[in-house]
């Protein structure tokens, strides 16, 4: 039933489309019209969020709960209704089934994470967005380069809004006294694909482990049945993004990337967080972490692309001899500023990469009037960049 | 949960004083006086100073750069002033703001966009703000609490604007942009952009919020208080953009009726300023050199056909 709903509202018109060019393609011309369908906003998350529900109680993972408004409560839990984290119900039940009381560190801690979250979104996300939208809307008049700095300001964008939104939605939730589960633990330092994994989208990536890759077998019945059920998670996964080819090669580029590291069994290699205790990242760890934000900046190209058609205009560029020119787009200065601001934001995440997340302790050896004109600044940051705001891209989903 | 809250009040308390100090003792910053607001400044002094018989022209943006108050001074041998600067200083203040200064005999036309007439945006907006704060505080008296609960939401950004290093440099650029205090002629209107060509822009989307009768109510009261002056108020329509016409026929439909139930008396009709794209120049109520010419002499023919001029 809850599959059903997602089909309908989301898939309907995608296979609708298909099947009508598959059978165009074999000279049948079949005349029909596609539904107008309104897409309810993050419907893919409480679909999965509901669906961990039914699929617990019905392998007697979880009691079922007989209290009607904990179990609404659950479903329609605002902080992360519309784009998650796809919290799971033997986390979430007992919290509100449980006694608060208010807790003063908790809530000064959710502030300092909403905060942070409205900086990532309104100053980095919106921003970088104005320079992704217009490169990649005007792809045919770009060259190769200007087309992966394109990528690179998406892949901030892309992190910035869903990560913010994540940190929003965990720090409204500990205002409450509850704990959502952490989305995002910066996955722009790992070190190699199945660490960006581990730490990009968790509470989705987690979800598809347990209730679809190890029913499937997982890793456990040979070389073959764990390559069909990579393929299988990956491609779902980019299914679940959206009803779009584009989605579904953004899938399986990811799955080529992860399948490597699996079979050699080297997926596990980076498992604690990189540099652990040091200031600077080893050289090693350094180009590790270039190579493995490299080939994620290209896979958001798939991401990012409208269309096949877009795609590879996009790839023609990318790879032809303007790859190697000096990027061209208007407002080059403007960006270079916003790009700063993508750096400022990745050494803040840095120095807090061990924590929750970036604020939890930063400035905590600082006297309260430093931290408080750090709070200050980055508040006044984001009233500044505020204004022509960018609807979240996961809303989408 | 007392400790969490009374810390919090002080960590927000420091912020809203600096935004009062800033507000109160920061005057208007060099980019700030450069802006078609401040043309508020010559357009008190024109409306001062202009010598009877005198036809008056309020409105927003839809005036600005909608008219040419000269062809009206051929035809009629009236003194036009223009006193529309912006949508957003709210039709509210608009009347509030110029009924002291009207005297007998003069002619008000009032043209408010259709916006004005739903949802909150007769109490103005940012513009507004900026208005009393930054060109002419002795007009904050004017508002009242309708409208500042509209500005409140704007108070931070205005604040915030005052610091930013950008406000208080200014290229010397010779060329006089559209939105300037030095776009207007001696009549008040916008002259600057009849020499440009037609911008490419898309036709507004459908106006936001319900049909606001007491817009109606003030319009009732103003129209009092400018017959009991000796003066004469009519009302027009705005030359609007076709495209965007047909996207507010409903919203137009209910204007018309609402100001035609009233006894209201009217110059024209919604239909008669609806504008083809020809003669558009960068918004749906924004005319080129020709659109100008045009709806003047609309206005022209409205005003003869009302009987205008009728100097004894």
């Amino acid at each position: 039933m809850n599959l059903g709903f997602l089909g309908y509202f989301k898939y309907f018109n995608f296979f609708l489309d298909n099947f009508i060019g598959l059978f165009s393609f074999f000279g049948q011309e079949i005349s029909t019209r596609s539904l107008d369908i309104i897409l309810p906003v993050g419907i893919s998350f409480y679909t999965f969020q509901t669906l961990s529900y039914s699929i617990d109680v019905y392998n007697r993972k979880k009691t079922p709960t007989r209290d009607f408004i904990i179990y609404s409560a659950y479903v329609s839990f605002f902080p992360q209704l519309v784009a998650g984290p796809i919290e799971r119900a033997n986390r979430l039940l007992p919290q509100f089934q449980a006694r608060r009381d208010f807790d003063y560190s908790k809530a000064v801690d959710g502030l300092r994470q909403i905060l942070w979250g409205l900086f990532k979104k309104v100053v980095i996300a919106d921003r970088c967005a104005e320079f992704a939208n217009l490169i990649f809307d005007g792809a045919a008049d770009y060259s190769g380069s200007t087309m992966i700095l394109g990528a690179v300001f998406f892949a901030f964008q892309i992190y910035g809004d869903f990560s913010g939104y994540s940190d929003i939605a965990i720090g409204v939730t500990r205002l409450f006294g509850l704990d959502l589960m952490k989305n995002f633990a910066f996955p722009y330092f790992s070190r190699d694909i199945a660490e960006f994994w581990r730490r990009w989208h968790i509470s989705l990536t987690t979800w598809f482990r347990d209730y679809l890759y190890i029913p499937l077998g997982g890793s456990r019945d040979g070389t073959w049945r764990t390559i069909r059920n990579i393929f299988i998670i990956f491609l779902v996964s980019g299914f679940w993004h959206g009803a779009n080819w584009t989605f579904i090669a953004w899938g399986v580029l990811n799955a080529l990337y992860f399948l490597p590291l699996m079979l050699l069994k080297i997926n596990r290699t980076n498992i604690d967080n990189v540099a652990k205790g040091s200031i600077f990242p080893s050289l090693k760890d350094l180009s590790s972490i270039g190579l493995t934000f490299g080939l994620t900046v290209f896979a958001w190209i798939f991401f990012r692309a409208e269309s096949l058609d877009h795609l590879s205009l996009i790839l023609s560029e990318v790879f032809s001899q303007s790859i190697i020119s000096v990027p061209y787009f208007f407002g080059r200065r403007k960006a270079f500023f916003i790009l700063l601001w993508c750096f400022f934001c990745m050494v803040v995440e840095w120095i807090g990469r061990e924590n929750e997340h970036a604020l939890e302790k930063f400035g905590n050896n600082w006297k309260s009037t430093y931290r408080w004109i750090f709070y200050y600044g980055t508040m006044y940051t984001v009233w500044i960049y505020g204004g022509s705001e960018q609807q979240f891209i996961y809303f989408q989903f | 949960m007392s400790r969490f809250i009374s810390r919090l009040i002080k960590f927000l308390a420091i912020p809203a004083v600096i935004f009062a100090v800033i507000i109160i003792a920061f005057p208007a910053t060099p980019r700030a006086k450069t802006s078609l607001l401040f043309s508020k400044l010559d357009k008190d002094r024109l409306v001062e100073n202009t010598p009877s018989p005198r036809l008056i022209l309020i409105g927003g943006s839809n005036l600005t750069f909608g008219i040419d108050s000269s062809m009206i001074k051929e035809e009629l041998e009236l003194n036009p002033i223009n006193t529309a600067i912006h949508i957003s200083i709210g039709l509210m203040f608009m009347m509030d703001d110029i009924i002291d200064e009207v005297r007998p005999g003069d002619i008000l036309i009032l043209s408010p966009e259709y916006h004005q007439f739903f949802g909150r945006n007769a109490y103005g907006g940012e513009e507004l703000l900026r208005l009393v704060l930054d060109v002419d505080r002795s007009k904050i008296g004017l508002l009242d609490l309708n409208q500042w609960f509209n500005l409140l939401e704007f108070i931070p950004k205005y604040a915030i604007s005052k610091n930013k290093p950008t406000e208080y440099i200014i290229k010397e650029n010779p060329e006089i942009g559209i939105y300037e205090r030095k776009s207007f002629n001696e009549y008040g209107d916008v002259y600057i952009h009849w020499a440009h060509k037609h911008s490419d822009f898309k036709p507004n989307k459908r106006i936001e919020g319900r049909f606001n009768d007491q817009v109606i109510n003030e319009l009732l009261a103003f129209e009092e208080k400018v017959n009991e002056k000796g003066a004469t108020l009519y009302i027009t329509y705005p030359g609007l953009q076709e495209l965007t016409y047909q996207i507010y026929a409903d919203h137009i439909k209910q204007v018309e009726e609402g100001l035609i139930e009233n006894g209201f008396t009217m110059l024209g009709t919604p239909e008669r300023y609806k504008m083809p794209e020809l003669l558009m120049y960068n918004s749906p109520y924004h005319l080129n050199r020709e659109g100008v010419e045009y709806r003047a002499n609309l206005l022209i023919e409205d005003l003869r056909s009302a009987g205008v001029p009728n100097i004894e």
